[in-house]
């Protein structure tokens, strides 16, 4: 991936202009605080009394929000149906379910089925599409304050340069992210298994927009970290860790696959030690400010996703269990923030300590 | 929404019956509404899980009221759930889904429920019965156990036809073979007479517009009971199950198919378009 990086400078110095915010992007991934250096104090959080205000406020990928608890596209609709059960407007910001170029009906039934401490799905990216997207969802969306991060999927890489040029035209949204790892579509949707289409639609989605761009990875390949850098290369702003893993359960009486896409993507609790691994790992190999997912249920949950190296979280299928779940995570957060003495949270943000290492 | 367990006793081997103490919780709901339920801070079962409301009824000391489900003890999340004692906490999210719709202008009410499916017909022949229409209930199962809420049909007065697959209970056999001849005595809709007809038990209304199918149960049994409405004519609603895990619409997963009007396959969700159905719009397999 080495020709096309001098490629990514312009476009990039471009968008940050156009935000009016340079280089915050880059401040959002917490390296350039002083608890992020290699040999820095990262370990202890400043000692203060517990209990006093937290300011929960990070910036992520150049977009500022009021707490780092964001919904996990696919898990959260187009916000609406969550209205009855909370105040939208607490959230840290919304990303909306996935939209493609034309509507689809989506996947045949069973979709999903409960595994233990998680579920699978195949939902096959069921929506309404960007013309119907535009129309009928953005006007609500937009009438929320938090920052809107609209997802997009695509089936060639010409499908999210369209896309991505079709919602930055739009009023109100905040930022873009691809979803270029959905396991449960055919015809190779998952872009991001492979270095070299990760590049190709990260940087024609970066050529086509002002606004930050934020491709969700697949944590179904080998190695993360050459995933990532080649988003990296290609001007990406930030990264969506990880979308589900593919998986796979059996009905043993009837000897028939539990969904009937046969398999499906794995979420819940049960990922979490994946995602938490891969969000550590990623960190280490990119510069960019990663966006961690994957089990979080509780505001503790949230933490360890920063200690790894996460500057903010999504809260995906824990809204189904409960959709007041996500806000859960936020007063969760604050409260271990509060109880520990942590005036901000984005101080957590790669706060690992690793025996052994951190001192060296 | 949190919720208490009032109480949680077996009916039968497998069959139990559950109160909730819900705070919050609307004191009406209507026939064909469901509740999903969940023991809090528990991942394994992780999802919540799916029950038809059989009864609400106002809390005596609190503001909230008593939900009411039947359920029977299957999987994972029953087996949970079977194992909760009055005064433990139970997470709530309801009344969800649309409801049974009754016209003025349907007469007879013929209700069809297998196993598990009876609670949602329970609720909706406990509103009818309210209204003095004549309902004809057809309840089958596997064996006796699987016949339930028969003291609540006797109490409305409504015609009963039983069958059980052992004999236990009723007539032995399926609950479409009774269910068949029924329909089939009110004559052939291509010749039938309007207004009403002295049958051996009450009047039962002949029009298709007068006479309404509602079901519940297992999905062979609403195939059947959908098939043979439509060969007559008679508009059937029917409330449908799926693997379910937000019950609000916002997993999409339980998507059930519906007759296309396009080329492509077309789905609607369970749990917010429906459970009940007009079982024309359904497609069948």
């Amino acid at each position: 991936m080495k020709e096309p990086r001098a490629e990514r400078v312009e476009p990039r110095a471009a968008s940050r202009e156009s935000s009016g915010e340079p280089e915050q992007g880059k401040q959002a991934n917490g390296r350039s605080g002083d608890l992020d250096e290699p040999n820095g104090p990262a370990a202890q959080p400043p000692s203060r009394p517990a209990g006093g205000p937290v300011d929960l406020s990070v910036d992520f990928a150049g977009i500022r929000m009021q707490n780092p608890v964001l919904t996990a596209s696919g898990t959260f609709g187009y916000a609406q149906e969550f209205e009855p059960y909370l105040d939208l407007n607490r959230l840290g910001a919304l990303v909306v379910k996935t939209i493609t170029r034309l509507p689809r009906p989506g996947n045949p039934a069973p979709r999903i089925v409960e595994t233990p401490a998680g579920m699978l799905n195949a939902i096959g990216l069921q929506n309404v599409g960007i013309e119907a997207f535009i129309r009928d969802k953005l006007p609500y969306l937009r009438r929320l304050t938090p920052p809107l991060i609209v997802n997009v999927a695509g089936e060639s890489v010409e499908d999210f340069r369209e896309l991505t040029k079709r919602i930055s035209d739009q009023e109100g949204v905040a930022g873009i992210e691809l979803n270029v790892s959905c396991p449960n579509v055919a015809g190779g949707l998952d872009f991001s298994t492979d270095p070299k289409l990760t590049y190709q639609v990260v940087k024609a989605a970066r050529d086509a927009t002002g606004l930050p761009v934020i491709p969700k990875l697949s944590p179904n390949v080998t190695d993360i970290r050459a995933i990532a850098r080649a988003a990296e290369e290609a001007g990406a702003d930030g990264i969506s860790l990880i979308n589900t893993l593919v998986g796979m359960a059996i009905d043993v009486r009837t000897r028939r696959p539990k969904i009937a896409n046969v398999t499906g993507g794995l979420s819940g609790p049960a990922i979490r030690p994946v995602a938490v691994r891969m969000v550590w790992q990623v960190r280490d190999a990119v510069r960019l400010p990663i966006l961690g997912m994957g089990g979080i249920v509780t505001g503790e949950d949230a933490v360890e996703f920063l200690l790894a190296g996460a500057t903010a979280v999504a809260v995906g299928t824990a809204n189904f269990i409960d959709p007041t779940g996500v806000l859960k995570v936020v007063d969760g957060l604050r409260d271990f923030c509060a109880f520990h003495g942590i005036a901000e949270v984005r101080q957590l943000v790669g706060g690992l300590q690793i025996p052994g290492r951190n001192d060296q | 929404m949190h919720a208490q367990i009032a109480f949680n006793r077996p009916i039968s081997d497998a069959y139990r019956h559950l109160g909730v103490v819900a705070p919050g919780f609307p004191r009406s709901f209507a026939p064909g509404q469901f509740v999903m339920l969940r023991p809090p801070c528990v991942t394994d079962p992780f999802l919540p899980r799916a029950f038809s409301i059989y009864r609400s009824v106002p809390a005596t000391d609190s503001a909230g009221s008593v939900v009411e489900i039947l359920y029977k003890v299957l999987g994972k999340g029953t087996q949970y759930l079977a194992q909760m004692d009055p005064g433990q906490a139970v997470e709530i999210l309801g009344p969800l889904g649309n409801t049974f719709t009754v016209p003025e202008t349907v007469e007879t009410a013929v209700l069809v429920a297998g196993g598990i499916g009876v609670p949602p017909i329970a609720a909706l022949a406990l509103e009818l019965g309210k209204g003095q229409r004549p309902l004809e209930v057809f309840l089958g199962g596997k064996t006796a156990d699987d016949i339930l809420c028969v003291e609540d049909f006797e109490t409305i007065g409504a015609d009963l036809h039983i069958t059980t697959e052992d004999g236990s209970k009723g007539t032995r056999g399926l609950i479409t073979d009774l269910l068949e001849p029924f329909l089939e005595s009110l004559g052939d809709p291509a010749t039938r007479q309007l207004g009403n007809q002295e049958g051996p038990n009450r009047p039962i209304a002949q029009s298709p517009n007068r006479l309404r199918i509602f079901t519940c149960g297992p999905p062979g049994m609403l195939a059947a009971v959908a098939r043979m409405a439509e060969e007559r004519g008679l508009p059937c609603q029917t409330s449908v199950e799926a693997n379910m895990a937000c019950g609000f619409g916002a997993c999409m997963g339980c998507a059930i198919e519906v007759r296309s009007k396009g080329p492509g396959p077309s789905y609607k969700l369970v749990c917010k378009d429906g459970p009940i159905f007009d079982s024309r719009d359904l497609v069948w397999r």
